[in-house]
C-alpha cells in the first residue's frame, strides 16, 4: 500500500511540473540587467557560431553575450526551432532579428531597456485594418507591507476584455494594449482593490508596479495549519481563531481555559472543581470514544505538548487514601494567557486531517507572542482579588419528633411509630461559625517585553500566579485541634489548604536569516504547585449535619437517621500537594529558496515532571494512622516533535493555482511514573525518608510513536479554493505490527461575493461558502491488539509451580477509530462589516469506535472480551458565530459577540453482540447518546393505605433501565457584549453562558444523605411524586434527576482607560485599570449547587459531586505599556 | 545541497536559461518534496522505533519459551482442577444438585438468585430472548465457562509445547488431548445437546463451531482420547486418563465392549486425582468445602450456593445417607441461619484433599458393564464384588498433607470394609439398577452421577420421571421440573452467530 500513495504523489508533482513547464513566464529583470540595457539597448556585439540548436538557446546566447534582459515566450516564440548560424561581431538587435529571420516576431525595448519579443505580424494586421496601436503593460503585484509576491492576482484593464492574474513570480503582462491612457485595477482577495492609471503611447513596454494594502476582514486572517499559514478563506472548514491579547487585556483571564471557555462555538467545558487550579475537561463538537480519549490534542508553537485530561495522568499520581479522585491541574492551564498571541481551535477532522494522531478530538494550536520590530515595548499586568462561594447552600430538612419511649429523633415521613414535633430546615455551610467557606484570595503579576530589529525580534513574558481557594477551618475545628494537640495551633496548609502558585516564564526569539529564511525559537518553563487537602471532602459531611447550638451537638445525618458526632469534620488532616515543572522547547526554521517553494521545520520537546503526594502526618489522628502515612507519585511525560514542511505553488493554465504542500510529522511520547507508599513516618517529617514502613512501590512506563507523511494540494481559481489532502499513520500503538492508516480531507473555499454575477454585493462585504470533509483517527492502546497472558504460582500436586492463562485474546485486526466530519456553512459580513455572520454545519461520525465484545465463552469461558472496531457514533450540530457593532461612532462603540451551539450526540451502532454496558450515570446504548444517564423508572405510585404517606411499597418500580438525559448539555450560547465611552476612556463588558439540556444528578448528597435534602422524606407538604422519588431513592435516581438549564452571568469587566498624558505622567505609553468578576450569577431550574461541576478527574463520566463550585471572583487588574 | 543549486542556477544565466532553470526546479523541487515525503512514510517502521509495552502488561513474548509452554501447560491443569471442583460453582456441585447426590441446604429461601434451587427442582428453561443469562441460573453458567475454558487452555499449552519444546516428551500435550477430551465428555453430560465445540486457535484467532450433539461431543471427546493414547507412550499415568476416558465417553455412546476394551488394561489400583490444599484458597475444591458444608457467611452470596447431602431425592434417588454405606458417610453442621446441613465425611472441610477424576474402580465398573451388556452377568456380579469385598478400606495418605489420610474411596486394592457382597436381582432392570446404584456410591461426588442418569434415560430408555428426583420439591417450587439437562447460557447465542441453542433438552 505505501508504494502506490508514493507514486501517484510522484506522478502528480511529475503532472503539475509538466503543465507549470508549458506556463507563460516573463522573468522580472535583475538590476544588473536593467543597468546594462540602459547604457545601450541592444548595441552590444555579440559572436554566435551555433549549430542545430534551439531557438531559444538562441536567443539565450545573444542575451547573455549582449547581457540583454530578454523577454519572450513560446506562444510568441518558436522556442523549439532548430536552426545554425554563424555571425561574427554583429550587435543584439541584428544578430536578434537574423535569429528570428523567418518568423512573425519583433523586438521591442521598454524604457528601462528590456527587450520583449512580441508577434508582428499580427499587430500589423491589426494596424492594417484599423489603424490602431498596440503596446505592452507588465508589472509587479505585491503585498505593501511585507513586499511579497501575491501571487494569482486578478488584473483588469477597463475597457477592454484583457484579464491577467499574476504568474508565481507576483508579475503579470498585457499585451495587444491600445495606444491610449487605460486605468488597470489590482484584487487580491484580503487586499483592498487598487486602480491605477496607465498611457500606453508608443510600442515599448510600460511598466506598472502595484502595492496592495491589507484589507480588515476576518476572513484574511492566518490560519496556523497543519501544513503551514495559510488564509482562513482558503480553507474549507470553520476554525475559531482567539486574539488573546486583546481578550487578556479587558477580560477577567487567568488560564487557557478561561481564554477558551464560552468564545469556541461547539466547545463544552466541564469543571471538575472550584478548587484553585482544577483542570476542566473540554469537548469539541460532542463526545465520540468509548474506549479512548476524547480530548483535543494541543500544539503548541508547532510542538505536541501532553494534553490527556481523561486518563490517569490528570489525577494526582500518589494513590489516594482520601476517598476521591484528586484532581492534578491541567498542562493545558500550565501556558501563560499572558504569553500567548493566537490560539486557533479547530474542531473536528475536516479541520484535523493532516494533524495526525487523534487529532479526531480536534486540536488547539497556541502560537506564543512574537515581537516585533523596534524599541523595547513593555507591559504590566497586575491584579488582586477574592473569591468567595456565592449564595447559599441548598437547606436540609429535618423533621423532629420523638418515639414512643420519648427518644428525640428524627421522624421521616414513613416512620408512624415516631411522633412528629417539628419540621427544621438548616444548612451548616450557611452558618459562617461552622462553614469551612471562607475568602479566598487571588495575586496576579506578569511583565512583558518585546522588541528588536528586522533581523531579530524577541518577546519574553514572566508571570506569578499565587492562589488560596476559599477553604478556611473553621475556628471551631481549629479550637478542637489545639485541645487534641497540645495547644498546638493547625498548621498553616490545614487552615488555609487551597493553594496555588504558578511561575511561568516564556520566550521567543524570531531571526531574519536573509530575504528567504528565518527562525524562530520559542521556551515557556512554567512551574507549579496545587495544594489541597481533605478538608474539601468535609463539606458534604458538613451539608448533611445538623448542628444544636443551644447544646453544642452536631448530629450527622445518614439516611433518615442522624447520629450525634464529636466532630463536625471528621477528617482535615491530609494534605494533597501536585507540583508540575511543565518545559516546552519549539524550534522553527521556514527557508524560501524560491519565490514559489516554502520549506520549513519544527522540532521541539515538551517535558512534564510530575512530583505529587499524599501525605497524614504523623500525630495527627489518634487511630492506628497516628503513625502518619504518606503516598507519593513521581511521573515525567516526555513529548518529542518533529514537523517537515513543504509548500510550492505553481500556477496553472486557466488561471488555476496549484498549491503542493508535503511534509512528515514524527511524535514520540514518553510517560514514566514511580509510586510508593510509606507508613510510620519519621517524627517531623512528612517525607519518605526515614519512613518505617515501605506499604507498596511500583513503576508504570509507556512509550507510543507516531509517525505520519501527508500530501496537500490546494486548487485555486481565483475566488474559489479546493484543497485536498491525504495523510499515512503509522504508529507504535499496536505493539505489534505497524500499517499505514490513511486519513482524506477534502474542503472548498467560495467567496461568491466576489463574483460578478453576486447579486447582493450593496448589502455583503463578504459573502463566502464552504464546506469541508476529512479524516482523523484516534489509535488503539499499544497492548490492544496482542494475546495476553496471566502468570501464577498456584500450588499443584508437586508443590508451587508457575503456571500461564490467557487473559486477554486480543485482535491482530484492530485498526485505530476513524472519525469522519462533514461541515459546511458560510461567513458574511454585512453592512461595512458592522455585522458579521458565522454559521456552521456538521455531521462527526466515528467509525471503527472500539468497544469490548463478548467473545462466546465457547472460545475461553465467560468473561471474555475482544476489543472490536465495531461502534458507531454520531454527532450532529450547528453553530453560530455572531458580531456585531451596533454603535460605532468616535465617542461610542458597542459591540456583541453570540455565539450558539446545538450538539446532537447518538450512538448509533454497537454492533452485532453488544449489548448496552456502563454505570446507569455513563450508560452506552445504540439510539441513545454516549455517556447518557439512565435509570429505573417509577411506574407508579399510590398511597394504598392511605396513610398520606407514599411508601416503598406503595412504588411500582420498572426493572428495566429507561433513558433520563445526555450528560451533555444539548444547546449552549454564549454573548460577550462590550460598551466602549468616551472616545475608549471606559470600557464596560459582560458574558453570559446558557447551557440547556444536561441531564444532571446531584451526587453531592449522594446515597442516603441525600434523602435529608428531599422534600418527600420529612416534608408533609411534599408531592406523593417527591415521596415516591425517596422511596425508591437507594434502588433509582428517577426521581431525582434533572435535566438542567443554567444562565450565568460569567465576567463583567469595568475599565478605565487612560488618556496618553495620564498614562504619560506614570511614564507609561497606555494605562488601564479594570473592576472584573466572573461567576456573578447563576439561574437555573437545578436543586443542586451548580450543575456545572464534575466530579471525576478521570474517565468520561460525569456527575456534581458539588464538593466545591466555581466561587466568585472579584479582581482588580491594572495593565500598563512602556 | 540540491535545491541551493537549483536556486543559485535560476538566478544565473539569460532570461529564458533562466525560464528553463526555473520550470525544472519546479519539477525536481516538487519531486524531491513528495518523494522525501514518501521515503519516509515507506519507512515508519525504522522510525517509530522499538516498540514497548507497558511495564505492567506481561509481554506475550516472554511467555514463547519452553519455560512458557510448561507454565501453559499446568494453566491448562488448574483450570481443569477448578472445573471440575474447585469452585463452589463447579461441575461436582452443580451435577450434585441436578442429580440426586446433592440438594440446596436453603430450602426456604426464595431468592433463589444463586440458582442452586433451580437446578436441584430441575426447573432450567433455556433463555430463549436475548441472551443475557437473565434465566439461566448462575451456576450453569459458572460450569459451562469454566469447562469451556478448559478446552480453550488445552489447546493453547498444546499449541506452546509444539511450538516451543519440540524435542520433549509428547505425554504432555498428550495430557492435554485427554484434559480437552474430559472437558467435552463433562458438557456433554451436563448440557444439551447441542454443545459447540468453537477453538481458540493457538497463535491465531479463534473460530466459532455450531452446536454438536451429545453423540458428536462424546465422539468427538472419544478421538481427543485416541490422541492422547497415541501421544503418551512414555507415561502409564497419561496412557491410563486416557483410556479411562475413552471408556468412560464410548460407554455414554453406549459402545460398551469397546469401552471395556479400553479400560481393560488400566490397574485396579490407579487414581488420576485432582489435588486441592488448604491453602491458598484457589487451590481448595470449594464446592465441598467448609464454605458450602459449614456455616461461612458468603456460602448464601450471590456468587455461592448452599449445598447438602440428600437421601432418596425425589423418591428416586439413592439413599446416600440412611443405606449407611460408608462411600457416603455423613455428617452434620448448621448454616449460620440455623438450617442443618449435612456434608460427607469424605471431603475436608478445610477444602483440602483430592478429588479422582478417573481410576481402576471406574474402570472395573465399566468393563462390568460391559460384561452385563455382553450377556455375562456373572462376570459382571462377580466384578462388582471384588470392588466391594476384595481387602479393606485403603486409607492412602494425603499427596497434599502427610499428615492427612487422602478419605476417598480406593476401591480395587482392597475393598471396603462393611460392604456386603451384593446377590444377582435376576432380572435385566434390576441388574441394571444394581450397576448404576453401584456407581452411584463409588464414584459419589466425583462427577458422574448425572452422566448415568442421561445414560439411563438415552441408553436404557428409562423414563426420566423415574430416574431423576422428582414429585413435590420441598422448597421455592414445591414441584420438580422436568430438565435432565442445562440449558447451555445464553452468552454463548448472544455472541456466537453460528448458535442457535439447544438442539435438544433431552437426555
Amino acid at each position: 500500500m505505501r508504494r502506490p500513495w508514493w507514486l501517484i504523489a510522484g506522478l502528480l508533482s511529475a503532472v503539475v511540473c509538466a503543465v507549470n513547464a508549458q506556463a507563460v513566464t516573463p522573468s522580472r529583470p535583475t538590476a544588473s540587467s536593467e543597468r546594462q540595457a540602459t547604457a545601450s539597448p541592444l548595441e552590444q556585439h555579440v559572436t554566435l557560431d551555433l549549430k542545430n540548436v534551439t531557438l531559444a538557446a538562441a536567443l539565450n546566447e545573444i542575451a547573455r553575450q549582449g547581457h540583454l534582459d530578454l523577454s519572450f515566450t513560446d506562444e510568441v516564440v518558436p522556442s523549439s526551432r532548430r536552426i545554425t548560424i554563424k555571425l561574427h561581431d554583429v550587435t543584439a538587435r541584428e544578430a536578434i532579428e537574423r535569429v528570428l529571420r523567418g518568423t512573425s516576431v519583433q523586438l521591442q525595448v521598454t524604457k528601462s531597456g528590456s527587450v520583449v519579443l512580441v508577434k508582428g505580424g499580427e499587430r500589423r494586421a491589426e494596424a492594417t485594418t484599423d489603424s490602431v496601436q498596440y503596446g505592452v503593460v507588465w508589472g509587479h503585484v505585491a503585498d505593501s507591507a511585507a513586499s511579497k509576491a501575491l501571487v494569482g492576482t486578478e488584473m483588469t484593464m477597463k475597457g477592454t476584455d484583457l484579464s491577467v492574474v499574476t504568474n508565481a513570480d507576483g508579475n503579470y503582462l498585457f499585451q495587444h494594449v491600445p495606444f491610449g491612457v487605460h486605468v488597470i485595477t489590482a484584487r487580491y482577495f484580503g487586499y483592498a482593490p487598487e486602480t491605477r492609471e496607465v498611457a500606453v503611447v508608443n510600442t515599448q513596454i510600460t511598466k506598472l508596479d502595484f502595492a496592495l494594502r491589507m484589507g480588515m476582514t476576518r476572513l484574511q486572517e492566518i490560519v496556523t495549519t497543519a501544513s503551514g499559514p495559510r488564509r482562513r478563506y482558503e480553507l474549507g472548514n470553520d476554525i475559531t481563531i482567539l486574539n488573546v491579547d486583546s481578550i487578556v487585556a479587558t477580560q477577567p483571564i487567568s488560564s487557557v481555559t478561561d481564554l477558551l471557555e464560552g468564545r469556541v462555538p461547539g466547545l463544552t467545558v466541564q469543571h471538575t472543581s472550584g478548587a484553585p487550579g482544577d483542570p476542566s475537561r473540554l469537548r469539541l463538537r460532542g463526545t465520540s470514544s468509548i474506549l479512548r480519549g476524547n480530548d483535543p490534542i494541543l500544539i503548541v508553537d508547532g510542538i505536541r505538548v501532553y494534553y490527556a485530561q481523561s486518563d490517569s495522568t490528570s489525577a494526582n499520581l500518589a494513590s489516594t487514601r482520601m476517598g476521591y479522585s484528586i484532581a492534578a491541574p491541567s498542562p493545558l492551564d500550565q501556558l501563560d494567557p499572558n504569553a500567548i498571541e493566537t490560539i486557533e481551535v479547530m474542531k473536528g477532522p475536516s479541520a484535523a486531517t493532516l494533524y495526525g494522531p487523534d487529532a479526531a478530538n480536534g486540536v488547539i494550536v497556541i502560537t506564543t507572542k512574537r515581537g516585533r520590530a523596534g524599541p523595547a515595548r513593555w507591559t504590566l499586568n497586575a491584579s488582586r482579588g477574592t473569591s468567595y462561594m456565592p449564595g447559599n447552600y441548598p437547606l436540609g430538612i429535618y423533621r423532629w419528633g420523638h418515639d414512643l419511649s420519648g427518644v428525640t429523633r428524627l421522624c421521616p415521613l414513613t416512620d408512624l411509630r415516631c411522633q412528629a414535633d417539628s419540621l427544621v430546615r438548616f444548612q451548616a455551610l450557611n452558618h459562617s461559625q461552622y462553614s469551612p467557606l471562607g475568602h479566598g484570595r487571588n495575586t496576579s503579576e506578569s511583565v512583558g517585553v518585546s522588541g528588536g530589529s528586522a533581523a531579530l525580534t524577541y518577546a519574553i513574558t514572566g508571570s506569578y500566579d499565587d492562589e488560596t481557594g476559599i477553604l478556611t477551618l473553621p475556628a471551631i475545628e481549629s479550637t478542637q485541634f489545639q485541645k487534641d494537640h497540645g495547644g498546638a495551633l493547625p498548621p498553616d496548609w490545614m487552615q488555609r489548604p487551597q493553594q496555588l502558585t504558578r511561575w511561568s516564564g516564556t520566550s521567543r526569539l524570531t531571526a531574519t536569516i536573509n530575504d528567504h529564511a528565518d527562525a524562530s525559537l520559542s521556551t515557556t518553563l512554567t512551574r507549579e504547585s496545587q495544594q489541597r487537602s481533605t478538608l474539601e471532602q468535609q463539606i458534604a459531611t458538613l451539608m448533611t449535619t445538623y448542628i444544636d447550638s443551644t447544646t453544642g451537638t452536631y448530629m450527622s445525618s445518614s439516611g433518615t437517621w442522624l447520629s450525634q458526632v464529636d466532630q463536625p469534620l471528621p477528617d482535615f488532616y491530609q494534605r494533597s500537594t501536585d507540583v508540575a515543572t511543565n518545559f516546552t522547547n519549539a524550534a522553527n526554521f521556514t527557508w524560501r529558496p524560491l519565490g514559489w517553494l516554502t520549506t520549513s521545520a519544527d522540532g521541539g520537546i515538551n517535558v512534564i515532571g510530575r512530583e505529587d503526594d499524599i501525605v497524614l502526618p504523623r500525630g495527627m489522628l489518634t487511630t492506628p494512622d497516628s503513625a502518619g502515612r504518606l503516598s507519593t507519585g513521581h511521573g515525567s511525560t516526555v513529548v518529542t516533535t518533529v514537523n517537515l514542511r513543504a509548500t510550492a505553488t505553481v500556477p496553472l493554465p486557466l488561471s488555476f493555482h496549484l498549491q503542493l504542500a508535503s511534509g512528515a510529522n514524527y511524535t514520540k511520547t514518553s510517560l514514566s511514573s514511580l509510586t510508593s507508599g510509606v507508613s510510620d513516618l519519621a517524627p517531623g517529617t512528612t517525607s519518605i525518608n526515614g519512613a518505617g514502613k515501605i506499604e507498596y512501590s511500583s513503576q508504570a512506563a509507556n512509550d507510543v510513536t507516531s509517525f505520519g507523511w501527508y500530501l496537500e494540494p490546494s486548487f485555486t481559481h481565483r475566488r474559489f479554493t479546493i484543497s485536498t489532502g491525504l495523510r499515512l499513520d503509522a504508529s507504535s500503538s499496536f505493539g505489534a505490527n505497524v500499517h499505514l492508516a490513511a486519513f482524506p480531507k477534502l474542503g472548498g473555499s467560495w467567496l461568491i461575493s466576489e463574483e460578478p454575477f453576486f447579486p447582493f454585493k450593496h448589502f455583503f462585504d463578504v459573502f463566502r461558502l464552504r464546506a469541508a470533509y476529512g479524516r482523523a483517527g484516534v489509535w488503539p492502546g499499544e497492548a490492544d491488539q496482542l494475546r495476553l497472558y496471566t502468570t501464577s504460582r498456584p500450588w499443584l500436586s508437586s508443590g508451587f509451580q508457575d503456571a500461564l492463562e490467557v487473559s486477554t485474546i486480543g485482535n491482530s485486526q484492530l485498526r485505530p477509530e476513524r472519525s469522519t466530519e462533514t461541515e459546511g456553512g458560510f461567513d458574511a459580513d454585512l453592512l461595512s462589516d458592522r455585522l458579521s455572520i458565522g454559521f456552521s454545519g456538521y455531521r462527526k461520525m466515528r467509525y471503527d469506535a472500539i468497544m469490548p465484545v463478548p467473545v462466546a465463552p465457547s472460545i475461553y469461558g465467560m468473561g471474555i472480551q475482544r476489543l472490536q472496531n465495531i461502534g458507531v457514533i454520531r454527532n450532529t450540530g450547528v453553530e453560530l458565530n455572531v458580531t456585531t457593532q451596533i454603535v460605532r461612532t468616535a465617542p461610542v462603540t458597542w459591540s456583541t459577540t453570540v455565539n450558539l451551539s446545538r450538539n446532537h450526540n447518538m450512538v448509533t451502532e454497537l454492533g452485532a453482540g453488544v449489548v448496552p454496558f456502563g454505570p446507569n450515570y455513563a450508560r452506552v446504548v445504540a439510539g441513545y447518546p454516549l455517556f447518557g444517564r439512565w435509570a429505573k423508572p417509577i411506574l407508579g405510585y399510590a398511597d394504598v393505605n392511605h396513610d398520606g404517606v407514599i411508601e416503598r411499597n406503595e412504588v411500582e418500580l420498572g426493572d428495566t433501565l429507561v433513558f433520563m438525559g445526555s450528560s451533555e448539555p444539548n444547546y449552549e450560547a454564549n454573548l460577550f457584549t462590550t460598551l466602549s465611552l468616551f472616545r475608549g476612556a471606559v470600557t464596560a463588558s459582560a458574558g453570559f453562558s446558557y447551557q440547556n439540556g444536561l441531564t444532571q444528578l446531584n451526587q453531592t448528597i449522594g446515597g442516603p444523605g441525600r434523602a435529608i435534602f428531599s422534600p418527600g422524606t420529612s416534608d408533609p407538604s411534599s408531592s406523593f411524586g417527591e415521596q415516591a422519588a425517596v422511596a425508591v431513592m437507594n434502588e433509582s435516581d428517577y426521581g431525582l434527576l434533572q435535566t438542567v438549564n443554567t444562565l450565568r452571568l460569567n465576567s463583567v469587566s469595568l475599565a478605565y482607560n487612560a488618556s496618553p498624558s495620564l498614562a504619560g505622567r506614570f511614564g507609561a505609553k497606555a494605562l488601564s485599570i479594570a473592576l472584573q468578576g466572573t461567576n456573578m450569577g447563576l439561574w437555573t431550574n437545578y436543586a443542586g449547587k451548580d450543575p456545572n461541576v464534575n466530579a471525576f478527574a478521570t474517565g468520561n463520566a460525569v456527575m456534581d459531586t458539588g464538593v466545591l463550585p466555581i466561587p466568585r471572583l472579584w479582581l482588580l487588574t491594572v495593565h500598563a505599556t512602556y | 545541497m540540491l535545491t541551493t543549486f537549483i536556486s543559485l542556477a535560476a538566478r544565473s544565466g539569460t532570461a529564458h536559461h533562466r525560464a528553463c532553470f526555473a520550470t525544472r526546479a519546479r519539477l525536481v523541487g516538487l519531486l524531491f518534496v513528495v518523494a522525501a515525503g514518501g521515503v519516509s512514510g515507506c519507512a515508519p517502521d525504522r522510525l517509530l522505533g522499538n516498540k514497548s509495552l507497558p511495564p505492567d502488561v506481561p509481554d506475550p513474548a516472554q511467555t514463547a519459551t519452553p519455560a512458557g509452554a510448561l507454565a501453559a501447560y499446568r494453566g491448562a491443569l488448574v483450570e481443569l482442577r477448578t472445573a471440575v471442583g474447585g469452585d463452589i460453582m463447579s461441575f461436582i456441585p452443580v451435577t450434585g444438585l441436578l442429580t440426586d447426590e446433592l440438594r440446596s441446604g436453603e430450602l426456604a429461601q426464595t431468592n433463589f438468585v444463586d440458582g442452586a434451587i433451580l437446578i436441584d427442582s430441575r426447573f432450567l428453561p433455556e433463555d430463549a430472548g436475548i441472551g443475557d443469562d437473565s434465566v439461566t441460573p448462575t451456576p450453569i453458567v459458572m460450569v459451562y465457562g469454566l469447562l469451556q475454558k478448559v478446552r480453550g487452555q488445552s489447546r493453547q499449552a498444546r499449541g506452546a509445547l509444539r511450538a516451543y519444546t519440540p524435542t520433549s516428551s509428547t505425554a504432555l500435550s498428550g495430557q492435554l488431548f485427554a484434559v480437552e477430551g474430559y472437558a467435552e465428555v463433562l458438557l456433554s453430560d451436563l448440557f444439551c445437546s447441542g454443545v459447540p465445540l468453537s477453538t481458540l486457535n493457538f497463535g491465531g484467532d479463534f473460530t466459532y463451531q455450531p452446536g454438536s450433539s451429545t453423540q458428536e461431543v462424546y465422539q468427538h471427546a472419544t478421538a481427543l482420547f485416541d490422541s492422547a493414547l497415541a501421544l503418551s507412550a512414555d507415561s502409564v499415568n497419561v496412557m491410563n486418563l486416557a483410556r479411562v476416558g475413552k471408556g468412560r465417553a464410548l460407554l455414554d455412546l453406549g459402545r460398551y465392549a469397546e469401552a471395556a476394551q479400553a479400560v481393560a488394561d488400566v490397574p485396579d489400583d490407579y487414581r488420576y486425582t485432582l489435588d486441592y490444599s488448604a491453602t491458598p484458597s484457589p487451590s481448595t475444591h470449594g464446592d465441598l468445602s467448609n464454605q458450602t458444608f459449614v456455616t461461612d457467611d458468603f456460602g448464601l452470596s450471590s456468587y455461592g450456593m448452599l449445598v447438602t447431602m440428600v437421601d432418596r431425592e425425589g423418591g428416586n434417588g439413592l439413599p446416600f445417607l440412611s443405606s449407611g454405606d460408608p462411600r457416603s458417610a455423613w455428617g452434620t453442621a448448621t448454616t449460620y441461619r440455623g438450617s442443618p446441613l449435612l456434608w460427607p465425611v469424605a471431603y475436608p472441610q478445610d477444602g483440602s484433599g483430592s478429588l479422582v477424576l478417573a481410576s481402576g474402580v471406574e474402570a472395573r465398573l465399566i468393563q462390568s458393564e460391559g460384561e452385563l451388556q455382553a450377556g455375562n452377568a456373572a462376570g459382571w456380579l462377580a466384578t462388582l464384588n471384588a470392588l466391594r469385598t476384595d481387602g479393606t478400606f485403603d486409607s492412602h495418605p494425603d499427596a497434599a498433607d502427610s499428615t492427612k489420610t487422602d478419605t476417598l474411596w480406593h476401591a480395587g486394592t482392597g475393598g471396603v470394609a462393611g460392604l456386603a457382597p451384593l446377590s444377582d436381582p435376576g432380572t435385566a432392570d434390576g441388574r441394571v439398577d444394581l450397576l448404576f446404584q453401584e456407581r452411584g456410591y463409588w464414584l459419589f461426588l466425583t462427577g458422574h452421577r448425572q452422566g448415568d442418569l442421561r445414560r439411563l434415560v438415552r441408553v436404557y430408555g428409562r423414563d426420566p420421571e423415574r430416574v431423576y428426583p422428582t414429585g413435590r420439591y420441598p422448597g421455592a417450587f414445591n414441584i420438580y421440573g422436568t430438565d435432565v439437562t442445562a440449558p447451555i447460557p445464553g452468552a454463548e447465542r448472544l455472541s456466537n452467530p453460528l448458535f442457535t441453542g439447544c438442539r435438544s433438552r433431552g437426555a
